[in-house]
């Protein structure tokens, strides 16, 4: 594959993903959405993006 | 090819922007929160080694720091790792940026607008997969 072919696959696989996401978001009444964000908030604090190996 | 490699960024800007701007405040943090998780579990599929067993593959989530040598995918071409580089600088930056517009959930108060800027352009980037 090359690599154009590469990245276009990539953006469209985040941008698709980003889309769905926002319709999830947009679904969503203010009670929900505040509880998404907590839950949301603890799983992030744990993550460690400085972690993740360089490849 | 090339007509469409240039359409890509453009219906993805329009979506981003359209998207956006139909959000409450807090439909727009939620949704950033989303974006950064995604990414993150994103990286890491694409980084473990494809047969690793499920097992070994949920503590390697868990603890990415141990994905090296074998558990490392070895298919990765070096356009995939250098894409997946730059992801990895644009989630060390975006995490702190994520958490404090969560913030808006406890205060009600948004960011600053330059963090609100710069949230939107690491957002954007990460999902260009942009090195720009």
């Amino acid at each position: 594959m090359g690599a154009e072919a590469v990245i276009i696959g990539e953006v469209l696989i985040s941008a698709i993903s980003a889309l769905m996401l926002w319709a999830k978001s947009k679904g969503l009444t203010e009670e929900e959405t505040r509880k998404a964000i907590s839950e949301a908030v603890k799983q992030i604090e744990e993550s460690k993006p400085e972690n993740l190996p360089y490849v | 090819m090339k007509t469409l490699k240039s359409m890509v960024p453009l219906i993805l800007a329009l979506s981003l922007i359209i998207g956006c701007a139909t959000l409450t405040p807090s439909q727009k943090v939620l949704w950033g929160l989303n974006v950064y998780q995604a990414q993150y579990s994103l990286y890491i599929e694409r980084v473990m080694a494809p047969d690793l067993t499920p097992s070994l593959k949920e503590t390697l989530r868990k603890d990415p720091s141990l994905i090296t040598g074998n558990y490392i995918n070895p298919n990765l071409t070096e356009d995939q790792k250098k894409i997946l580089r730059v992801k990895k600088d644009i989630l060390v930056q975006l995490k702190p940026l994520v958490l404090m517009a969560a913030e808006y959930n406890k205060t009600g108060m948004l960011p600053s607008e330059d963090i609100q800027n710069k949230l939107t352009e690491l957002i954007n980037k990460l999902v260009e997969v942009s090195e720009n």
